[in-house]
């Protein structure tokens, strides 16, 4: 038996988006960004804190 | 058979794979706060010092279980159902490659079996946090990855969905917002799950014996997941409350962008609020600090305020348009306080919002983490906003997925209407006992405070005793209401009576009434004038609610400054 489609839309009409809506439509563009953001400034920023600490050895 | 059905009550179109999934999601979801719930129990009557009932390894051992459960199994399995639901179904589209998705269901269960037994068997005495050097059998850190690899492939198939749903054009124009905030909780899962990936393979191998892990570099990568995926929460929250508003009083969406904006600024900015965990950690410098957690964290916080806005904002306005617009809270005395639904999601909007956003704000200051951090002020603020605030509106939206998905009545109806109120009273009376016991210098995670036994004597304030035991108090309120809550849906969906279709007005004692009277099919005339009092804007009760918040908030702020001031002599 064949698989059913699924409803349709009817095609959206031809007014001009904004850019604002045209990147929140974009789901993969807003991961990249989230993504990136966090990797520069928590965690990459972050481990270079960690690894230029100087060694405190014991006295 | 059809691979889709057509809901009778809302008919939308639900591919019969979503249905299967969200439902076997939903059940291992009530399963895991089932441990979790019991774990609570056995941890709240052994910090209740009067009763001090498990020994200290068992106390450390069930607190484990209790955090993993809760904060990990629970939510996420049932943020993979609101996934699921937000995407196949409300895009009236399928689930692509149903067999990946039941395989990752299958890890996710198995990596949840693999840790509880570790945990249960005394193998994995860590804490939900398993900060290296404490070292877990390898098969806790194993189960960790399996679990994360199977919701990172559930959360790919919900992104997958969406780029079948706009290729076959199931819906037009943008995603519903319901839609758009699931997409922020899932971009949240996949930074969180990196992160716990990143983490959790070298400390497995390092349990091993394979590799060395350093402390600090744990830290912060394991916070990168550790509150990351408390963030998934939040957002998968905010959007439960948009979908409650809509289903149980036709609330409507002030502003598409400005709702939408704030769930991007959660995209970019919430994950950094992750830096508060290490704030009092010195090997961190200031300027690392101060930037995640004030420059970028309040952008995120910004975002919290807008929907903690738009939210009530929306439920005033749509039943104001509806009618309901007799003086400044006409709108909110005649709401459907009987409807489980509804009163879930209002409890989790305010208790979230003034007490557990409050009191996380506050501490993400560097300067009042000080005295705040480790000490019981951190669990009466998470309990406020996972357990009042997220568990709370999963709660909610329960009660019209058993009717709507499992096409179910629900069970012991009458315990069902009161469940969110027992449950929201007894969590917000424990949390604010953990907050003034925190006060006291009360530690978190600590199994016995009269240090019996120890070298060194250690006083309380004697008011630290009551305040422990209405905690426990108001925690045995919660736990009730949340056991019946389990017992509500479990009974509903196994052996619960069916809803017939069609039928919904003949079952209205056994349904949310949010199902019978379809608010959101009357559409509200939005040209009209909602009638409001004091000219102050079309939703004047939301405004003084608003006002209020703000004056919680800065009050609790700078009396916390003022606190710090006793401990902390400049000049």
């Amino acid at each position: 038996m064949s698989e059913p489609t699924p409803p349709r839309a009817d095609d959206s009409s031809s007014e001009e988006i904004p850019w604002g809506q045209r990147l929140f439509d974009r789901p993969f563009v807003l991961l990249v960004l989230g993504i990136v953001v966090m990797a520069v400034f928590f965690t990459g920023w972050g481990l270079w804190e960690v690894l230029s600490l100087p060694p405190a050895p014991l006295p | 058979m059809n691979a889709f059905r057509t809901c009778p009550t809302t008919g939308l179109s639900i591919h019969r794979d979503a249905d299967k999934l969200i439902k076997a999601h939903a059940v291992a979801a009530t399963v895991s706060l089932l441990i979790g719930g019991i774990a609570a129990f056995l941890v709240l009557l052994t910090r209740w010092q009067a009763i001090h009932l498990l020994d200290a390894v068992w106390f450390y051992r069930i607190l484990t279980v209790h955090g993993m459960s809760m904060l990990i199994f629970f939510i996420i399995f049932f943020e993979m159902a609101v996934l699921l639901f937000a995407g196949p179904i409300l895009l009236n589209s399928r689930v692509p490659a149903p067999k990946v998705a039941w395989g990752g269901f299958g890890l996710m269960v198995a990596g949840a079996v693999l840790v509880e037994w570790t945990m249960w068997t005394g193998k994995a005495d860590v804490l939900f946090t398993s900060y290296v050097p404490l070292k877990a059998t390898p098969n806790f850190y194993l189960g960790v990855i399996l679990f994360a690899v199977g919701a990172l492939v559930t959360v790919g198939i919900f992104f997958a969905s969406l780029v079948v749903a706009k290729r076959e054009k199931t819906y037009e124009g943008s995603v519903p917002l319901v839609t758009f905030g699931a997409i922020t909780a899932g971009i949240i899962a996949v930074i969180t799950l990196l992160h716990g990936a990143a983490i959790y393979i070298p400390t497995w191998l390092w349990s091993m014996g394979m590799m060395n892990v350093d402390p600090q570099i744990y830290r912060l990568v394991w916070w990168g997941l550790g509150h990351s995926s408390q963030q998934i929460n939040v957002a998968a929250m905010v959007s439960i409350w948009y979908l409650l508003a809509t289903l149980t009083v036709g609330g409507v969406v002030l502003n598409q962008k400005i709702s939408r904006t704030a769930f991007v600024l959660y995209i970019l900015f919430i994950s950094m609020a992750s830096a508060h965990h290490l704030l009092v950690d010195p090997g961190m410098g200031a300027a690392w600090k101060v930037w995640n957690t004030s420059y970028f964290m309040y952008m995120a916080v910004l975002a919290s305020m807008i929907h903690g806005f738009t939210v009530p904002a929306g439920i005033e306005l749509g039943m104001r348009l509806r009618g309901y617009s007799q003086g400044v809270f006409g709108w909110l005395r005649k709401a459907p306080w009987g409807d489980p639904g509804f009163s879930s999601m209002i409890f989790s909007i305010v208790v979230f919002g003034f007490v557990g956003g409050i009191t996380g704000v506050t501490f993400g200051t560097e300067q009042i983490n000080i005295i705040a951090h480790n000490s019981l002020r951190i669990p009466g603020h998470f309990h406020a906003t996972v357990v009042s605030g997220t568990a709370m509106a999963f709660m909610g939206l329960t009660y019209y997925v058993i009717p709507l998905i499992f096409r179910k009545r629900i069970a012991f109806f009458k315990l069902a209407r009161i469940q969110p109120y027992l449950f929201a009273i007894g969590m917000l009376i424990f949390s604010l006992s953990m907050t003034f016991a925190g006060s006291f210098g009360v530690p978190r995670r600590h199994w016995d405070i009269s240090f019996s036994g120890a070298p060194f004597d250690v006083q309380y304030s004697p008011a630290v005793d009551i305040v422990m035991a209405v905690m426990a108090i108001g925690g045995l309120m919660g736990i009730l209401g949340g056991a019946i809550y389990i017992l509500v849906t479990v009974w509903s969906v196994f052996f619960g009576k069916p809803l017939p279709a069609g039928e919904e007005e003949k079952y209205a004692d056994s349904i949310p009434q949010g199902l019978i009277t379809k608010p959101w099919t009357q559409i509200p005339d939005t040209d009209r004038d909602p009638e409001t009092p004091w000219k102050i804007g079309p939703v004047p009760g939301t405004a003084v609610l608003v006002a209020v918040f703000f004056l919680a908030f800065v009050t609790y702020y700078f009396a916390n400054w003022a606190l710090l001031s006793f401990v902390w002599k400049v000049g």
